[in-house]
């Protein structure tokens, strides 16, 4: 395994940013450690990806960062505030954190406004209206079927809804796991195109995970490549696709 | 006294094959079953049904035979499509079916007075003598059934069936035919069961649906959880700890004086407590099952 | 006609409330609690304590459903909750041993008498020609109203819309800011009022004994599978099919069908008739009429 490139140096400076972790191990149950000390920093409005081969931790770094995993050790910060001990819901209200699962993302039972409204439940009355109006506003296709079943919706609709519930509180922080899973190349483009586009609209800053590669780094600024359970390379989007090592990370050939 | 330690003794020991029988079916293969009673009334209304037709005990134990392989096969064959707890209410709704119709059909069954005089298995002249000798044989069933259950959770079955316990889907997946398999653990639980209630109709002299309560399900269940799921030894020593504690109520009563109500009540706490009280704290049971107890 | 919609009614409402109940509890705390039998028992026995210690009989019955709202919330939390990390069934044998012991604890304070509360008599009212009694009324009423405040609750409330996104999908509930433990709660006081009205609801036209839960149970399961486990709306659909196939084969005369003048199902086998409903449902329809898709294994 080799030293991570961009973080290896004599003293290790301390991290700053919107999300910050520091030497964050988790794992699951009586489980072994499956991250073994993650540093990691995304900038106020960055775009950041976290890349690696299937089990490499990438999943679980995110689900740490959104308060569903307790880590064994290490910090979570978010925006300079401690919440390595914070609830996942409580992330969401008091934090500003908006997460957006992988699959099962949408409340399928219940309607598309009612998926929507249920991310602005803790706003008071008129600044919610104001936030759902502004919603369906930017996704009219949302708006057209706010009365129909959650369960009725394409994959690539239930995506965006599940975005527009994260948003609609207005979150400082966006963690997206796999926003590309399971949709056609057409609906990849237009997540991509909305990721980048919410960035520019707000300033928000967006952690991601991926495995669709080439788009992702197309949108962002920078990337993580995780490898069992490590930082292997952490790099400038631009640079990293021509980065021989990464093909190496994935092919397992390092 | 010895003459009330000998019905304590031959009670547990019935009780064991039930608790064996159970066990088979929960702690080894995961069937949740909340109808063990019937399998139990298929063999105690077999004895009395051939008696009050002037046949003889062996016509008694094949009617019994008949009537659990039927209960057993009907049991199988609701697994099929249901998880373990659905698959516990339905046991438990046939097990009142049942008991709903012994206790109506008093043409055939004697309704709710039951069947009496049942003789006794062994007419030696001396009521002592016969009750010693059935109990002997009670024992030699109990013996028999745990040599055998033992035998058979050791086998290949035993593996399969414990694969049905914990990954059904995977098991299936592996080619093993799942309702072939509930069937066939359906009936070698069914089969002591059934022939406990033959015996106890026998020894008891009399047959009735107040027996077949689905109550006495659930003191079967506390003798198997307190003894340890999955633990042929736990089911037997669960039925003794149990029946001890059961025959000693009336005399806790008596000492202290307390109302009658007290031993109904008693009771309710010791099956209900003893299964929350060993799930709760202790849920691998007095002794515990044994890893990896395949011989292949 | 009439009497025959008015007994199908009057056993709807019976069977309807502790359904709900089970089903309500059912869709976020995933084992069918049998213990919740024996809070439609201990309801109205609390409430007859309070009344019989001069509360007027609405608070007493307020009481009562609040205290056992609490007892399901406690015992949740000690008991079931760990339970159910060993899995649904073994959940469910823990309630039906802490049923027991409900039980236990009645047959010693209360003894195994029946007792009824006491109304004034009043002759009957006459609802389309047939004698129905005062409690028998205030008996629907209480089913009707715990309904419509149930489905206020679950589709026009916050906390009703928490508690159907929970149902749903309780990671993606947390993952939007939901306390999807505070809604299990919530849910599972819920399930113990609704049980404990019930049973109120049982004995304030007739009697109550410690054995109300014990008969309630299979009917009860039955009308919640129907409806589908985890749906509470449905349960009432499910009482309703339950009372109504006990009520016909209790007055129906089957005689023609077999070329007879007269036959009518022995009134010991009506009992039977939930059993039988159960046991087909189980069969044909394990995840309810409104569910098409059959779980194997």
């Amino acid at each position: 395994m080799n030293a991570p490139l961009a973080l290896a140096g004599p003293a290790p400076r301390p991290l700053e940013g919107m999300i910050v972790t520091q030497g964050l191990r988790a794992g699951y149950g009586d489980g072994p450690d499956i991250l073994h000390g993650i540093d990691l920093a995304v900038a106020s409005g960055e775009i950041v990806t976290i890349l690696g081969p299937n089990g490499c931790g990438k999943s679980t770094l995110l689900k740490t960062i959104g308060g569903f995993v307790v880590p064994r050790a290490g910090q979570v910060l978010i925006d300079a505030r401690d919440t390595t001990s914070v609830p996942a819901h409580l992330r969401v209200r008091e934090h500003h954190v908006g997460f957006v699962p992988q699959t099962d993302n949408v409340f399928a039972t219940l309607s598309v406004a009612e998926n929507i409204l249920l991310g602005a439940r803790f706003l008071v009355a008129s600044q919610r209206r104001e936030r759902l109006a502004q919603i369906m506003k930017a996704y009219p296709s949302l708006a057209a079927k706010k009365d129909r079943r959650a369960s009725a919706l394409s994959g690539g609709e239930r995506q965006l809804l599940s975005i527009a519930r994260a948003l609609i509180a207005d979150p400082a922080v966006l963690l997206l796991d796999e926003p590309s899973a399971g949709l056609s190349p057409l609906m990849m483009d237009e997540v991509f195109d909305e990721i980048v586009c919410i960035r520019d609209r707000t300033g928000m800053t967006i952690l991601m995970v991926e495995q669709n590669a080439a788009q992702a780094l197309a949108i962002s600024d920078r990337a993580y490549v995780l490898a069992l359970g490590r930082v292997a390379i952490e790099q400038r989007a631009s640079e990293l696709l021509n980065n021989p090592e990464l093909a190496g990370l994935y092919l397992g050939a390092h | 006294m010895s003459e009330f330690a000998l019905h304590v003794a031959t009670i547990a020991a019935l009780y064991a094959m039930l608790a064996l029988s159970l066990n088979l079916q929960a702690g080894f293969a995961g069937l949740i079953n909340f109808g063990q009673i019937a399998l139990f009334g298929c063999g105690t209304y077999g004895a009395a049904l051939a008696f009050s037709h002037a046949l003889g005990p062996l016509a008694g134990f094949a009617l019994g035979l008949v009537l659990v392989v039927l209960v057993a096969l009907l049991f199988a064959r609701l697994g099929r499509n249901l998880g373990a707890d659905y698959w516990g209410i339905a046991t438990l709704s046939i097990g009142e079916i049942l008991r709903t119709i012994a206790t109506n059909e008093i043409d055939i069954t004697g309704g709710a007075q039951g069947i009496g005089g049942i003789p006794a298995l062994f007419d030696t002249g001396s009521p002592l003598s016969g009750r010693l000798i059935l109990f002997a044989v009670v024992l030699a069933a109990l013996i028999a059934t745990w040599f055998a259950f033992r035998r058979l959770t050791q086998s290949k079955f035993g593996l399969s069936l414990r694969l049905l316990r914990e990954e059904p889907q995977l098991a299936a997946a592996f080619g093993y035919d799942l309702d072939g398999l509930r069937r066939r653990i359906m009936l070698a639980a069914a089969l002591p069961a059934a022939l406990s209630g033959f015996l106890f109709a026998h020894y008891l002299t009399f047959v009735g649906p107040d027996q077949l309560f689905a109550s006495e399900t659930f003191v079967i269940w506390t003798m198997v959880v307190v003894g340890g799921l999955g633990s042929h030894a736990g089911a037997v020593i669960g039925a003794i700890v149990v029946q001890c504690l059961f025959a000693l109520v009336p005399f806790a009563k008596d000492a202290f004086g307390l109302p009658s109500e007290f031993v109904a009540a008693m009771r309710l706490v010791l099956i209900g407590g003893g299964l929350i009280g060993f799930l709760l704290l202790r849920p691998q049971g007095l002794i515990p099952e044994r890893i990896g107890g395949v011989r292949g | 006609m009439i009497p025959i919609i008015i007994d199908i009614v009057l056993r709807t409402g019976d069977i309807a409330l502790a359904a709900v109940a089970l089903s309500a509890g059912y869709s976020l705390v995933k084992f069918p609690n049998i213990a919740l039998m024996q809070y439609a028992t201990v309801g109205p026995f609390l409430a007859y304590l309070f009344a019989s210690w001069g509360a007027p009989l609405v608070a007493a019955a307020l009481a009562a459903c609040i205290a056992v709202g609490l007892i399901a919330v406690l015992l949740n939390i000690t008991v079931f909750d760990r339970l159910l990390k060993s899995g649904s069934a073994i959940a469910m044998i823990g309630s039906l041993a802490a049923g027991m012991l409900f039980t236990a604890a009645l047959l010693v304070t209360a003894g195994p008498d029946s007792r009824h509360f006491d109304f004034p008599v009043e002759a009957p009212l006459n609802v389309f020609g047939s004698p129905v009694t005062g409690p028998q009324l205030l008996a629907v009423a209480i089913s009707l109203a715990a309904f419509v405040l149930l489905a206020a609750l679950l589709f026009l409330t916050d906390i009703g819309r928490c508690m159907r996104a929970t149902a749903t999908n309780p990671d993606l509930a947390r993952a939007t800011g939901i306390d999807a433990r505070l809604v299990v709660r919530v849910i599972i006081f819920l399930s113990g009022v609704l049980a404990a009205l019930g049973g109120i609801g049982i004995a304030v036209k007739g009697e109550l004994n410690i054995l109300m839960g014990q008969d309630l149970m299979l009917p009860v399961f039955a009308a919640a599978i129907l409806g589908g486990l985890g749906n509470p709306m449905g349960a009432i659909f499910g009482a309703l099919v339950i009372a109504t196939a006990e009520t016909l084969a209790a007055t129906l005369n089957f005689g023609p069908l077999i070329g007879k003048a007269f036959l009518f199902i022995p009134a010991n086998y009506i009992t039977a008739a939930s059993f039988l409903i159960l046991v087909l449902a189980l069969l044909f329809r394990p995840h309810g009429l409104f569910v098409n898709e059959v779980k194997r294994v």
